[in-house]
């Protein structure tokens, strides 16, 4: 009884901020669902991981990246791009599979980039990834005007938006299974494998982690190229859930991705952080988004309690871990 | 020694004139944004009526939707010293700065959609709100006819704050509804942010909490195609020949998208109106008569112009192409495309 005692303190001091958020999801979900009745039910929580499922993919990533110390902030327009050279492929005759691998080649091609510019040349992440958040989007824009128009709908082949409304075993939604397969996947790397541990390695100390021999410039492009093509892979489908092609979507994804990850726990500093804490920020986001909107508060409300809780929970944290500075 | 006086004379005035020649009249043109295929067809039209009409030439800065930007757009279009300039601004107080500046500067401008806080330019507007509310009155008919018992439950997705979004659209959009179904009800309005992808998330939530909304407006066809997506993951979104099944979506613009939607039979879209022709050269004719003086530039002087109204039952394919293809230089058969839909 004592061990569990001792070991669930030792779990709340180390574990805070995962703490913190089950706490915040609980009494949101406890509130909601006396609120509304419409909270508890399956569609809704499949609509809650639809509406997440993106931002999840990505951040599942995008999380190890920043564990290294390094961020990107061009998902969003990577997403549009891919969705848009997608739509343009299948709508030009190329068939949809081989539009799919031609759109994740060319995503990861943007995620070279990246690497080629933050990982090998140094250049600061802020800096290089706007630089391809901007060269990207602008690129989306151009291939909607090859297309002849502002977006990609009309004469789309009819087994286009096949992928992005799949049931897998005719229960799942493709979106939701390929966040679930994101998550493990970056579980596994993050607990087993060593570009797990050399990229807490080299967040922790970049310096030390490479007099270690640890290959730091290959690990952080190795997690740009992935955060490139989850991004592309998101592109696909969303573009193919909704049945459009926009390339003005997912402006801002890159905070929302962001938010997600520091709201879970991840140092932007690097060395720290966890998916599962990005996956229960990323869940506290959701939640509270659709709550508000099931309890039709305004938008303008939604937008100050999206703030409201990125900073409480963040200063709960603070509380919780320095309480001398509390 | 007079003779080389003469030929420099002949040869200056030459130039002079060849100067003239080539002083053609330049317009500036700030769309709201280039993102967006309504604004992208408006500047095209603009362009291309302000050169075979006037012989003027055009320079496009795009407002980016942004207040600052336009604003910004406006004083670099004032210091290239163009002759007119036609802006699309997101609000009230910037239109009314841009207006004060272009003036300062004397340089006509005219307005366009987003009126100004203070009257002292001319302006051009589509008049939406009949177009709204017509569509608010089709749609509560046709929800009538197919289920009198069904009460009429709508939700709306806008912009978040802009005013007149509810004045042209969202409002007159609801009485019109209201006109048909006194006791329909209001059950949602949420910012759809403009985007496809946002309103379907949007609406998704809006459907859980109000699993009977029957009627939906979207305040641009993005919007509108957004909830369509919400509904037909849903399993609703259909319609049998023309005949609701499970509710009836409008938009606004009136663009390609929208219209496959519209005229495809098996669809809950149906309705949506929209203008673009008959307002860039509603600016383009009212700068003109500014710059040639028939028109004061500091009175205020409201040009309308119509945005009409196409829905599903009442319109027909020969028209929308028309529409389509005079607004937005639409090149492509409707009617194949709407063939091709489920």
């Amino acid at each position: 009884m004592r061990w569990n005692v001792d070991r669930i303190k030792h779990l709340l001091q180390t574990e805070t901020q995962k703490a913190v958020l089950i706490g915040t999801l609980i009494v949101m979900m406890i509130g909601l669902s006396l609120a509304t009745p419409s909270f508890l039910s399956v569609t809704n929580f499949t609509n809650v991981f639809l509406k997440v499922a993106v931002i999840v993919i990505i951040a599942s990533a995008a999380n190890l990246l920043m564990v290294t110390g390094h961020f990107d902030l061009s998902v969003g327009s990577v997403l549009a791009f891919s969705g848009i050279l997608h739509a343009y492929l299948c709508k030009h005759g190329v068939p949809i599979e081989m539009s799919m691998l031609i759109t994740c080649i060319v995503a990861m091609g943007w995620g070279g980039i990246n690497a080629m510019t933050v990982a090998v040349l140094g250049i600061n992440p802020v800096i290089a990834t706007v630089g391809v958040l901007f060269i990207a989007r602008g690129f989306a824009f151009l291939v909607a005007r090859w297309d002849g128009g502002a977006n990609i709908m009309t004469g789309l082949p009819m087994e286009f938006v096949d992928f992005g409304r799949e049931l897998v075993f005719g229960i799942f939604p493709l979106a939701i299974v390929m966040m679930v397969a994101a998550l493990a996947l970056f579980l596994f790397i993050e607990k087993r494998t060593e570009i797990g541990r050399f990229a807490y390695a080299i967040g922790a100390n970049l310096q030390a982690a490479k007099l270690s021999g640890i290959n730091t410039v290959g690990i952080i492009a190795l997690l740009y190229v992935i955060v490139a093509l989850f991004a592309g892979l998101s592109g696909i489908l969303q573009t193919s859930r909704v049945g459009l092609a926009a390339p003005n979507v997912a402006k801002g994804l890159e905070f929302d991705v962001i938010v997600a990850i520091i709201l879970g726990g991840t140092a932007m500093t690097g060395g720290v952080g966890s998916t599962i804490g990005m996956l229960l920020g990323a869940l506290v986001v959701g939640f509270a988004s659709n709550g508000l909107i099931l309890l039709g508060i305004p938008f303008y409300y939604q937008s100050i309690a999206y703030g409201v809780i990125l900073i409480g929970s963040l200063m709960l944290n603070q509380r919780f871990t320095n309480p001398a500075r509390a | 020694m007079k003779k080389l006086v003469v030929t420099l004379a002949a040869a200056c005035s030459i130039a002079a004139t060849a100067g003239l020649a080539d002083d053609k009249i330049v317009l500036g043109k700030i769309p709201f944004t280039l993102e967006h295929s309504y604004h992208q067809s408006i500047v095209e039209i603009f362009s291309d009526y302000a050169e075979k009409n006037y012989g003027a030439e055009t320079i496009v800065v795009d407002g980016q939707a942004s207040s600052e930007s336009s604003l910004s757009a406006v004083e670099n279009l004032i210091a290239q010293k163009v002759d007119g300039i036609a802006l699309h601004s997101p609000d009230i107080g910037m239109t009314a700065t841009a207006v004060e500046a272009a003036h300062k500067a004397g340089i006509p401008i005219v307005t366009t959609l987003i009126y100004p806080s203070t009257k002292t330019a001319p302006h051009i507007q589509p008049k939406e709100e009949f177009s709204s509310f017509r569509m608010g009155e089709v749609a509560a008919e046709q929800w009538m006819t197919a289920f009198p018992d069904k009460p009429v439950k709508v939700a709306i997705l806008n912009f978040g704050g802009f005013e007149q979004i509810a004045k042209l659209r969202t409002e007159p959009f609801f009485k019109g509804v209201q006109s048909v179904a006194p006791d329909a009800e209001l059950v949602a309005m949420q910012n759809g942010f403009g985007s496809t992808i946002k309103s379907m998330e949007v609406m998704l939530d809006i459907l859980q909490a109000n699993p009977d909304v029957n009627i939906i407006f979207g305040a641009n066809d993005d919007m509108a195609l957004g909830a369509l997506a919400a509904t037909e993951q849903l399993g609703r979104g259909k319609m049998k020949d023309g005949a609701p099944l499970t509710e009836i979506i409008a938009g606004v613009d009136g663009g390609e998208n929208a219209m496959v939607k519209v005229f495809n039979p098996n669809s809950s879209f149906k309705l949506t109106h929209g203008q673009v022709r008959d307002n860039g050269r509603a600016e383009v004719d009212t700068l003109m008569a500014m710059i040639e003086g028939t028109i004061e530039m500091d009175k205020w002087l409201e040009v309308q112009t119509l945005s009409p109204e196409f829905d599903y039952w009442n319109s027909s394919v020969p028209a929308a192409q028309k529409f389509l293809e005079e607004n937005f230089g639409f090149e492509k058969d409707l009617q194949a495309l709407v063939d091709t839909q489920r």
